[in-house]
């Protein structure tokens, strides 16, 4: 690999002095333009940019015309995500293919129509490995993100019909993103373990009777086995995952890329680059991450006193990684309770009975607990924090030994739903290229001729 | 190659009423964008952008305030405060060119010093030299029939020989954002090349970047067969890059890079981006569609000189009536500018002396008259009261053309030139960003219950 091409520079870091200085802008001029930054105005409330059928991430409810926050609420297309679940627990079956049915057409499936459904799928995954060595294996990547973003943009070539925008053709191209995202992400994974660690490279073909949460854990294990309970948790995980509203940054990423009338691939990788960056994706890496400085600094799990200490480290900067915060904790729309959060949760207990890792799920139970009380204490908030779903989503990861790489892979494999919805949406509803205005603060000079410089 | 996605079940009826479903569930009431003041297309109901930040990168000049009132002006185009008119005619007489220096200008918010450029210019040439293997594996190995497809591809793939790929303080983004500046056109070229015989069964010509030219000679080196190229096609080129490497914050693909840059990811996944949304044709690729419509009048205009034959064919295309019945007439009117854009004037100028040289002074002869008479007809037939001004498309598709480059490269070339900007504003959201763009999509649908599956 080029190794000279990576270094900094004496020059490059002169130059990058000059970039700085000249690329701050003063803060105050913000104020006074009345600018959106973020998109979001004063209260932190975001700009509103578009209307969807899609979800509805709620957290606060008006009474007597007065906003009140309450607990925390998901709907996919009208449904209480929370009755979704209950629902599937009670037929003991899968549901994640049922659920992007439900984002993508509007409606619930029925029988028929979901065994259609799941057939299509399973038809897309069931592909000759030559297409899957052709795409993967070429010089795999350190990042499986950046795997996939560069597999969606290959998939392009072996599309007759890339750039067709018209619905049937959209459809049909997110239905095979949704269908063969698992398969990308964990045999890349496995070809660059093969390739980098010097681990053995095994290829498990998916199996087309298994859904996609069964089949991700039939294709990264090298015995292939797994529990019911870890596959209904997995299969839970990505429904909680599959949709979040038009806002997130990747779905919104979807949305400007989208208006510019460009194919499918070129929006679904860009929904994955911005996926893929730490404010965004891969929050729950750094819950787990700030587990195991938890775990190593505290002698005695249960010990309420210690934890809180801990807690109140992490907030001065004097912890872990020291930025200050307290990962999984506090959301941009939810305030009392995040509804995923919750859901997740009673899951978790049992895998950790079946994982004999009862104490760490005891240590999680209380961190969630005394977390908030403590920030609430220390920090200036305007509304209520509590766990985000990634406070437990990095557990359950953990406790199914998924890698740290598949983590926000695994995102993706679930948000392709919600993406695909709302670049359909997109695209039906919405003719005008999104296009804001950005006031430009610099001061008019002359051109210097360069002798005279 | 193979030829995966054609599943059987994909024509079925069962699929046709999947789609059907989609559609009837996906439609929203334009009327409730009134009710809840979205600001849809991120635009004020005057059509103006909402305000989403503040840049010192570029600034678009489209009219005046006087009084409350805004009045059209001639169109002003400002890098880092420096108006590109005189940049371009600073270039042009000290007989240089300049798409390095805007590159310097655009990044560093100042104009180099002699030592300054020849540094920058270095840097960035010794950068254009892919690493071992690249070209081989990436380009060679995985062609694409589209080159905006294999740039956006390629780029991602430079993330793999990058030690220190994720690291995102300005000096590593700003050492990155150089190298994609010199590579761009590297890989555009190559990719080119394999399309061209894998795809069109033409000879592959594998010309390695020279580091002792400007860009745009370096280009016209890489992808003319014989390496030959005029001094003046050499100038027409720079002049173009200069004249599409930036355009403020709110043009798409440089919102995007804004937009994926505040979630703090790798310099890679936001040009990728960026790349992705010029490829749409609403953003970039109008001078493709300038050219078709060109081509089109050509044929069914028997005599170019003839203002009345060109004004009458005119309102057909305007009426749905010839060319591709969209009622459009490419490379006429803008979103920002009024009375005139001031890339095309720059470029005009320098079209009408190339025409001379290749000898399609006609061809100019007609671009002229139409590029006269489209704005009154357009005013006429549609009835817009506002001035209508030419846009840069209309003329950088006929100045390729006459460069011999194909369809193909137009908008490659475009992401070329915009690297520049791109780059710039991602150091700028680096630095004077903050926090996640994260606006709101409000919903609308109404809440309903869960059915069990046996009852549905």
């Amino acid at each position: 690999m080029g190794n000279q091409f990576s270094h900094i520079t004496p020059q490059i870091l002169e130059l990058s002095a000059l970039c700085e200085n000249n690329n701050t802008i003063d803060p105050a001029l913000y104020g006074k333009y009345d600018v959106k930054r973020g998109l979001r105005d004063l209260n932190g409330k975001g700009v509103l940019t578009g209307l969807t059928e899609i979800s509805d991430v709620v957290s606060s409810k008006i009474i007597d015309g007065k906003e009140y926050p309450c607990e925390g609420k998901l709907y996919y297309r009208g449904i209480d995500v929370e009755k979704i679940v209950e629902g599937l627990i009670r037929d003991n079956r899968f549901g994640f293919e049922e659920v992007a049915y439900l984002l993508m057409f509007g409606q619930l499936p029925n029988k028929h129509e979901l065994n259609n459904f799941n057939q299509l799928l399973s038809g897309y995954r069931t592909l000759p490995t030559s297409f899957v060595c052709d795409i993967i294996m070429k010089a795999p990547s350190q990042d499986m993100m950046n795997t996939l973003a560069r597999s969606v943009l290959t998939m392009y070539s072996y599309d007759d019909n890339a750039d067709d925008i018209s619905l049937p053709n959209v459809l049909r191209q997110s239905l095979q993103l949704l269908a063969l995202f698992p398969l990308l992400s964990v045999y890349g994974y496995q070809a660059y373990c093969h390739y980098h660690d010097n681990k053995s490279l095994y290829i498990h073909p998916p199996k087309p009777e298994l859904c996609t949460a069964e089949n991700i854990l039939h294709i990264l294990r090298a015995d292939s086995q797994y529990t019911p309970l870890e596959a209904k948790i997995l299969d839970v995980a990505l429904i909680l995952h599959a949709e979040h509203g038009g806002g997130n940054n990747s779905t919104f990423t979807t949305h400007v890329v989208t208006s510019t009338g460009t194919d499918t691939y070129s929006a679904i990788a860009a929904a994955i680059g911005s996926l893929k960056g730490p404010r965004h994706g891969g929050a729950n890496i750094k819950v787990i991450q700030m587990f195991e400085d938890m775990k190593a600094n505290i002698s005695d799990w249960t010990d309420e006193s210690s934890v809180a200490d801990y807690l109140i480290r992490l907030l001065n900067k004097q912890a872990f990684d020291r930025t200050g915060l307290i990962y999984g904790m506090g959301h941009a729309v939810y305030s009392l309770s995040d509804p995923r959060a919750n859901i997740l949760k009673k899951f978790v207990e049992s895998l950790s009975i079946e994982k004999n890792r009862t104490e760490e799920f005891q240590l999680y139970s209380l961190v969630e607990r005394l977390g908030p009380e403590i920030i609430s204490k220390r920090r200036r908030i305007y509304k209520g924090v509590s766990a985000n779903v990634d406070f437990y989503s990095g557990l359950v990861y953990n406790l199914l030994d998924l890698p740290l790489q598949l983590y926000t892979p695994l995102f993706a494999i679930a948000r392709i739903a919600g993406w695909s919805a709302h670049r359909m949406e997109g695209i039906i509803n919405d003719a005008k290229i999104i296009r804001p205005a950005y006031k430009s603060v610099s001061a008019y000079r002359e051109y210097i001729p360069l002798e005279n410089r | 190659m193979v030829i995966m996605f054609k599943s059987p079940l994909f024509t079925q009826d069962i699929f046709q009423e999947m789609v059907q479903t989609a559609e009837n569930n996906c439609y929203i009431d334009p009327q409730l964008h009134e009710r809840f003041n979205t600001k849809r297309g991120l635009r004020n109901s005057d059509g103006t952008g909402v305000l989403v930040g503040l840049t010192a990168i570029g600034d678009v000049h489209s009219y005046i305030v006087d009084e409350h009132e805004k009045i059209p002006v001639e169109g002003r185009l400002y890098y880092r405060g420096i108006e590109i008119n005189d940049l371009v005619k600073g270039f042009q007489k000290e007989k240089r060119h300049g798409f390095d220096e805007v590159c310097y200008l655009l990044l560093f918010g100042q104009l180099p010093n002699v030592d300054q450029l020849n540094y920058f210019k270095q840097m960035v040439y010794e950068s254009r030299t892919l690493p071992e293997g690249f070209i081989e594996d990436m380009i060679l190995k995985a062609p694409s029939r589209d080159i905006m497809n294999q740039l956006a591809r390629s780029v991602l793939t430079c993330y793999s020989y990058d030690d220190n790929a994720d690291d995102t303080s300005v000096s590593n983004v700003l050492r990155q954002s150089i190298e994609l500046i010199a590579r761009l056109p590297t890989l555009a070229a190559y990719g080119f090349q394999a399309k061209e015989y894998f795809f069109n069964n033409n000879s592959l010509y594998i010309h390695k970047p020279r580091q002792d030219l400007t860009p745009a000679e370096n280009f016209l080196h890489m992808i003319r067969p014989d390496n030959h190229y005029s001094e003046l096609e050499a100038d027409i080129l720079d002049l173009n890059l200069i004249l599409h490497a930036e355009h403020g914050g709110g043009n798409n693909s440089a919102f995007t890079t804004h937009v994926v840059s505040s979630t703090d990811t790798d310099t890679y996944s936001t040009i990728a981006a960026a790349i992705g949304a010029l490829k749409g044709p609403k953003h970039g690729g109008a001078n493709i569609k300038v050219i078709e419509m060109m081509n089109d009048i050509k044929e069914n205009v028997k005599n170019w000189d003839n203002e009345r034959e060109i004004e009458d064919y005119l309102v057909k295309i305007l009426r749905k009536e010839a060319f591709d019945h969209k009622g459009l007439l490419y490379g006429i009117g803008h979103a920002v500018y009024t009375l005139s854009d001031p890339r095309e004037l720059l470029l005009k100028e320098k079209a009408g002396e190339l025409s001379q040289e290749k000898n399609m002074q006609e061809e100019y002869g007609l671009y002229e008259l139409v590029e006269k008479l489209a704005p009154q007809v357009l005013a006429e037939v549609k009835k817009i009261t506002k001035p209508i001004a030419v846009n840069v498309d209309f003329y950088s598709g006929f100045v390729y053309k006459m460069l011999n480059i194909p369809p193909d490269l137009y908008t490659p070339i475009f992401a070329m030139a915009r690297i520049a900007g791109w780059s710039a504003h991602r150091i700028e959201e680096i630095i004077s960003g903050g926090k996640v763009i994260r606006p709101a999509y409000k919903n609308i649908s109404k809440k309903n219950s869960y059915i069990p599956l046996t009852e549905r």
